[in-house]
């Protein structure tokens, strides 16, 4: 653990509230990418990265400080967004018969492709969503473990020494799951990527 | 690799356009607001707890001995009608002592000769 947050973790469990908010301060982007990443929606994201630092505030007492504190706040974190999506799931198999056959997405939560009138390029703007709708789509189609690697290499910015700590794998394994995870989205959003590179 | 390379570019793209959406302000407003609200883990933590448990027996030992002193206070609390019977039964025993009615012919005979003799 960096010098930095172990100082922070200490002073936060003796009550500073000051180091708590710079904590959140720290991390508050990487938790809202790694939320959007499992969630494809900016409201779902942002609850669950504040639900993941109310977390960190009340258990922070129960951290041993052996591992990092990101590697503990990234399993905090999606475990919180594997529960929301489950829970979602659950309400859409409950009262899927009274939505419309058209809504396929109210299980997912991605937010759905309406081109935005006031983008300057209204094309363009339509075909972003359009775009986040099919990564949306494909990110969710990953093996947990490679969707794991891929979100915190590529939404979180980790190292691979932590993402390997953070999902319990060998470094090689890791390489291994960023290798899988890559060419599988690239094969699923090829059309996409060769129109956006344009 | 240029594949790759383009979709983390495009990924990226995507990743901004969400950030765009945020109000930083309003996330830490609104995480604070999370952080001070009690939650319902908190309350079953409360009543974990011996402090609520000790709190729980004296209440409901208080509203056990609070109930049955009312009810022992209404059994011997009097209405108006009872008092004004009872205090009707005091005078009329009162009255019945001096001024009763003679109980037999003898009685009513002394009575009479009592009564002859003031006369008199």
């Amino acid at each position: 653990m960096s010098s930095e947050d172990f100082n922070l973790i200490s002073r936060i469990k003796e009550g500073d509230d000051n180091a708590f908010n710079l904590l959140v301060n720290k991390y508050k982007t990487r938790a809202f990418n790694v939320a959007y990443a499992y969630l494809h929606n900016a409201q779902d994201a942002q609850e669950i990265a504040q639900d993941a630092f109310v977390r960190v505030h009340r258990s922070v007492g129960r951290f041993d400080e052996k591992s990092s504190f990101y590697t503990w706040f990234y399993r905090i974190l999606i475990n919180l967004c594997i529960d929301f999506r489950r829970k979602k799931k659950m309400k859409y198999l409950l009262f899927s018969q009274f939505k419309s056959k058209d809504n396929n997405d109210f299980d997912t939560g991605i937010e759905h492709s309406i081109a935005d009138p006031s983008a300057d390029n209204p094309a363009k703007s339509a075909f972003n969503k359009e775009f986040h709708h099919q990564l949306s789509k494909a990110i969710d189609t990953l093996p947990e473990k490679q969707k794991k690697a891929f979100v915190l290499r590529h939404y979180a910015n980790l190292p691979l020494k932590e993402i390997a700590l953070a999902i319990g794998a060998a470094e090689g394994t890791v390489k291994s799951h960023l290798s899988r995870a890559s060419k599988s989205l690239e094969a699923r959003l090829g059309d996409y990527i060769m129109e956006g590179s344009l | 690799m240029n594949k790759k390379k383009d979709m983390l570019n495009m990924i990226n793209k995507d990743l901004e356009s969400a950030q765009d959406k945020v109000d930083w302000s309003e996330f830490d407003k609104k995480l604070n607001a999370k952080l001070y609200k009690p939650s319902i883990f908190d309350i079953f933590d409360f009543m974990l707890k011996p402090q609520f448990a000790t709190a729980l027996v004296l209440l409901l030992a208080g509203t056990f001995v609070f109930k049955n002193v009312t009810r022992l206070e209404k059994d011997t609390e009097l209405s108006i009608e009872d008092e004004i019977y009872i205090q009707e039964m005091i005078l009329m025993s009162e009255l019945g002592e001096e001024f009763s009615l003679p109980s037999s012919d003898q009685e009513l005979q002394e009575d009479y000769q009592m009564l002859s003799s003031f006369n008199s």
